[in-house]
């Protein structure tokens, strides 16, 4: 008689409101039997931190395939789904350098898109000299939790207007013309500030793309925003995670902001990172 | 008989659309003889650069006032001193908002008419001062542009243009920028001459009226437009160089340079004569 023996999940909390580490294998990871209490994991803590894991760029695809629609970014040269370099060394990543410098400022990916992204996973090759290009992570459900009856009250019934062109402001207060026109191109949504999730769970909406509450005059609109970026990324609810190499963090894009801590771009620093198409709009 | 001499102006154009080099003697200058002509040719140059004058603290307060109404900015009533040390001068952060194209006096009824600065101590790299000619730019737009824009206004505030410096600011720095209330002002400003001059900069929010995104672009267009090679002019200091512009008709802004590297300038203003209109 064979004795089977379930593997679960084995995690501890980094904070009371974000963040586990998991501290199973890279062969139990990658054998899929956890994936489902991983994906709970995630929705629940917003960022899962695997120290030191160690994935291969092959495994890391393949362990991100076991959580659900790999978004394929990059193929490698026979056409397989590959991971994506992530870098502001012009050297090594000339086309998207300077739109990551947008990622030094708290966001959540994709908001112009119809299904944002599930998750992304980033894996540290190379880290920046401590004490730099720490990434910074902020529960979007928690903070949306923790707020004032008559705040949900009120902030349930704003429209937002997003749109990536906002984010070139951040980092290049005098744009050209021509950079603005294709960033505008990219596109300029309305959605609500409150997203209810299938799960029944609500997060804020919020973060760089965030230009203006429909209706409000343009620096009421812009005191809000500030107020709830600054809600949102407060201690209590907001994790500053420092790599070390070899480490994987997931975080669910649909439940956190998540931003980039400065560092020397010619310092090397080297991330990849896959990511899980979106389940859900925002409605 | 007494034979009196008057000196004659003497000057050259930088470039075609803006700026004017004055040769004239520092004592030429001093005498208020030539204020007249210096204040025509400010109005319809923008800029005036007077290279290596080496105006002393008091003669650029004396300089100053045979042009106008001289506006002091210290108590004494001395020139100001601009250096951006932050153990020194403690708004070294909202002096930051300077590497933007602006102008001064957004907030005030009646904006300067013009300042002078010049340079005591220079940075080793960078440092340049920058000026366009927003006159000429709304001279040269196409008639359809004109058009288009002519009866717009604006909203400007402090807020919009320390968001260029920290983007993202804590709340308690947000609330205390819009303690500084927001302006309307007139996009296009017909001034009393006549002419017009277009009114734009790092502090402009948005149009009164017009979508974010419309708004946006449309004052990102004006300032690419405005700010383009030909109606611009980048000083590079020496050492003694005066350079005075027309604060009502030009947009300028400072270049980055080493905040630690110890330049200095020395400003005098004129107050202003006319309000936006």
């Amino acid at each position: 008689m064979s004795v089977t023996e379930k593997v679960r999940l084995k995690h501890e909390p980094i904070k009371e409101k974000i963040g586990s580490r998991i501290l199973n294998s890279k062969d139990e990871l990658l054998s899929g039997t956890v994936a489902g209490e991983i994906r709970e994991q995630l929705e629940a803590r917003g960022v899962l931190v695997f120290p030191e894991i160690k994935f291969t760029h092959d495994e890391q695809v393949a362990f991100t395939k076991t959580l659900g629609t790999f978004a394929p970014e990059m193929h490698d040269k026979a056409g397989e789904e590959a991971v994506h370099p992530i870098t502001l060394d012009e050297k090594i990543n000339p086309t998207s350098a300077a739109y990551l410098k947008g990622s030094l400022y708290w966001h959540i990916d994709g908001t112009m898109n119809e299904r944002p992204i599930l998750a992304s996973l980033l894996q540290c090759e190379k880290p920046s000299p401590k004490g730099t290009g720490n990434t910074g992570f902020a529960n979007t459900y928690a903070a949306y939790d923790a707020l004032p009856a008559d705040k949900k009250a009120e902030f349930e019934s704003y429209k937002v207007r997003h749109g990536a062109w906002a984010t070139l402001f951040y980092y290049d207060p005098e744009p050209n013309q021509q950079m603005l026109e294709r960033m505008q191109a990219i596109g300029d949504v309305e959605l609500p500030l409150v997203w209810s999730h299938k799960s029944g769970r609500k997060s804020l909406v919020i973060g760089n793309t965030a230009h203006t509450i429909v209706g409000k005059d343009h620096f009421e609109s812009a005191r809000i925003l500030n107020w709830l970026r600054n809600w949102s990324t407060q201690e209590e609810f907001s994790l500053s995670y420092e790599w070390s190499v070899g480490d994987l963090v997931i975080w669910d894009n649909t439940g956190t902001m998540h931003r980039a801590e400065w560092y020397d771009a010619n310092c090397g620093r080297m991330m990849v990172r896959t990511k899980l198409e979106g389940e859900e709009g925002i409605q | 008989m007494t034979v009196t001499t008057a000196s004659a102006l003497q000057s050259e154009e930088i470039k075609p659309e803006i700026g004017s080099r004055i040769c004239n003697s520092k004592d030429e200058l001093l005498g208020g003889g030539l204020a007249a002509e210096l204040r025509g040719l400010l109005e319809r140059r923008g800029v005036l650069v007077f290279p290596e004058v080496g105006f002393t603290p008091g003669e650029l307060v004396d300089f100053t006032a045979t042009l106008g109404d001289y506006f002091p900015d210290t108590p004494s009533g001395a020139a100001l001193t601009l250096s951006y040390d932050p153990e020194t001068n403690p708004s070294a952060e909202y002096i930051k908002g300077s590497f933007y194209w602006h102008f001064d006096g957004y907030m005030n009824e009646v904006p300067i008419l013009a300042s002078i600065l010049t340079a005591e101590v220079l940075a080793p790299w960078g440092g340049e001062t920058e000026f366009a000619n927003t006159y000429a730019a709304w001279e040269q737009l196409p008639a359809e542009r004109q058009a288009q824009i002519e009866h717009l206004r604006a909203v400007h505030a402090m807020a919009q243009a320390q968001l260029a410096v920290e983007p993202e600011p804590s709340y308690e720095t947000f609330l205390q920028w819009l303690k500084v209330p927001s302006r309307e002002l007139p996009l296009v400003w017909t001034h009393r001459s006549g002419r017009k001059s277009l009114v734009i900069g790092n502090s402009a929010a948005g149009i009164v009226g017009m979508d974010p995104l419309e708004s946006r672009e449309l004052l990102v267009w004006l300032r690419d437009w405005a700010t383009q090679e030909r109606f611009s002019y980048s000083h590079t200091w020496q050492v003694g160089d005066a350079v005075m512009w027309d604060n009502t008709g030009t947009l300028h802004r400072a270049r980055s340079y080493p905040l630690d590297s110890g330049r200095t300038m020395l400003r005098t203003k004129l107050a202003g004569e006319e309000p936006f209109a």
